[in-house]
């Protein structure tokens, strides 16, 4: 039931999803659905008969049952286009097609382009993915900030057929409380995690607030939206829920050939448990890096078992945290993966027609590999950690095995266990 | 949640960014402090309230709220489980 309202008047939401279901079918069932309407037209035209004030509208309402069929595929092969102002300014080169199908593989029906608005909220993460037929929106972006729903406004969303959010952490909950308000939203989707914030809280209420249907996916779980086929890859039945990040629901979206993962800020063991239960629902042509980059995820293994052609992250330009992680950027990069962050690039639109993609974006720029630099400060409220070590402080990314086991709570076991985990590299 | 006396507030632990770095909600504004993870009481995590001395700069966490932050996770699980069994049965089955 989403909807978009676009300057080229693509038709509602619930007349391109009957015109797909009428266009799908075989050729003997597009006779029998005239035949069936043909009485329709005969009551109308009694009417108009017996009313002759009435005559206008049947006529005319037999005249628009006639004619719809080609007005609205007219219409549909016209492909909706963004908001003038809302899109990105400035456009990348395209995307080469990623590998084509193989011979066996069944031609896309997808009709139009599906757009995917990575969505720059700042350090925080929003995707819209919007199509003439489907409005779907991934995580509501920060706690502090009312700019989400005016972005999803502006692209022309009235409506949202689902609204996930990964996990109830505040840069992605945030302003799931005004979508909520803001639209009619048919689903929701959450992991199931409960925090006791307040921002937690609003969301909570919006949701008792609201009709919509609420789900707690599980991998294996499927669901077709419009022309989008969404699988969830996490987290797995039974999974416990108090680790918010490793119960946060990833999703690999299909849109024709062109598969999209979404992992919210899963970390390494996430992905090593999807890599190893779920390796056939991770392969993905455009990834969005977990956790905004950092350096606790996009594991070298999850990488390769994603083998993505695009990446794109979520993060604030000087973010406090340092994200994204240079050796995370470092690995996608030397794996000849193109990659756009919205600290860079602004608000990244892909658009795709289901077999190739292209990339715009807001600002334009390119992510590199930075030295790793200490994380700025954002606020004078505020204080990080990290920073330039001093007097007796262990450099954490330069220290070896005997300086790492000066800090309180790292032994040699501990030290063995951060080895195995194989995120860390330790000297 | 604001200001129960001059110099002190509750804050909630949000998240604990890669490891070190503490994401906390100060007061009812919910406004954002950042504190190295060896700033927090060793029990302290994601969702745990806590006593914040203001006075000081940075502010400095005193100790756990264990009361309030045990009566805000009953509350808000039993909400949210109120949620899903009024709206069982739907896409998943479930």
């Amino acid at each position: 039931m989403g909807s978009t309202a676009e300057p080229t008047g693509p038709p509602p939401a619930w007349f391109g999803r009957a015109w797909s279901w009428f266009r799908g079918l075989p050729v003997a069932g597009q006779v029998l659905v005239w035949a069936a309407a043909w009485p329709v037209l005969a009551a109308l035209y009694l009417l108009s008969a017996a009313r002759p004030s009435a005559g206008r509208v049947g006529g005319a309402a037999a005249l628009l049952l006639l004619v719809t069929p080609v007005w609205a595929g007219a219409i549909t092969s016209l492909g909706g286009e963004s908001e003038p102002g809302a899109a990105p300014e400035v456009v990348a080169e395209p995307e080469p097609e990623p590998e084509a199908p193989s011979p066996d593989t069944t031609p896309s029906s997808v009709g139009g382009d599906l757009e995917v608005h990575y969505l720059d909220v700042g350090q925080g993460d929003a995707t819209l993915l919007l199509h003439d037929e489907v409005a779907v929106l991934v995580d509501a972006g920060r706690w502090q900030s009312s700019g989400l729903v005016p972005m999803l406004r502006a692209r022309g969303v009235e409506a949202l057929d689902l609204v996930v959010i990964t996990h109830p952490h505040a840069d992605h909950i945030g302003q799931f409380d005004q979508v909520m308000d803001a639209f009619p939203v048919d689903e929701v989707w959450w992991s199931g995690s409960v925090t006791t914030s307040q921002t937690f809280e609003r969301a909570v209420a919006a949701l008792e607030r609201s009709d919509a249907a609420y789900e707690e996916p599980r991998v294996g779980d499927q669901a077709t939206l419009g022309p989008l086929d969404i699988e969830v890859v996490n987290p797995p039945a039974g999974v416990g829920l108090s680790d918010l990040h490793d119960a946060g629901v990833s999703l690999r979206v299909t849109y024709g050939e062109v598969r999209l993962l979404f992992t919210g800020d899963n970390e390494a063991a996430t992905e090593r448990r999807m890599t190893s239960d779920s390796a056939a629902m991770i392969d993905a042509d455009i990834l969005q890096l977990g956790h905004h980059g950092s350096s606790t995820s996009t594991t070298a293994s999850f990488l390769s078992a994603v083998d993505p052609t695009l990446a794109i992250y979520s993060a604030g330009a000087n973010n406090s945290y340092g994200h994204p992680a240079p050796e995370v950027v470092d690995r996608v990069l030397a794996s000849d993966i193109e990659l756009y962050g919205t600290d860079v690039h602004g608000t990244i639109l892909v658009t795709t027609d289901g077999a190739g993609w292209s990339v715009a974006t807001e600002a334009s720029g390119q992510v590199e590999a930075a030295p790793s630099n200490p994380p700025s400060n954002s606020s004078p409220e505020t204080s990080t950690a990290g920073g330039a070590c001093t007097g007796d402080q262990v450099d954490i990314n330069a220290a070896d095995r005997d300086q790492l086991q000066r800090i309180d709570q790292i032994g040699p076991a501990r030290l063995e266990d951060i080895i195995t985990q194989g995120v860390a590299c330790v000297g | 949640m604001s200001a129960e006396q001059h110099g002190e507030d509750r804050a909630v632990i949000d998240r604990i960014v890669d490891g070190h770095t503490a994401v906390l909600l100060v007061g009812g504004d919910e406004i954002e402090l950042l504190l190295p993870v060896d700033a927090l009481p060793e029990d302290a995590t994601d969702g745990t309230w806590v006593v914040l001395d203001t006075s000081t700069d940075p502010p400095t966490v005193t100790g756990i709220d264990q009361q309030l932050t045990q009566r805000r996770f009953d509350e808000l699980s039993a909400r949210l489980e109120t949620i899903r069994r009024k709206r069982r049965g739907g896409r998943f089955g479930r």
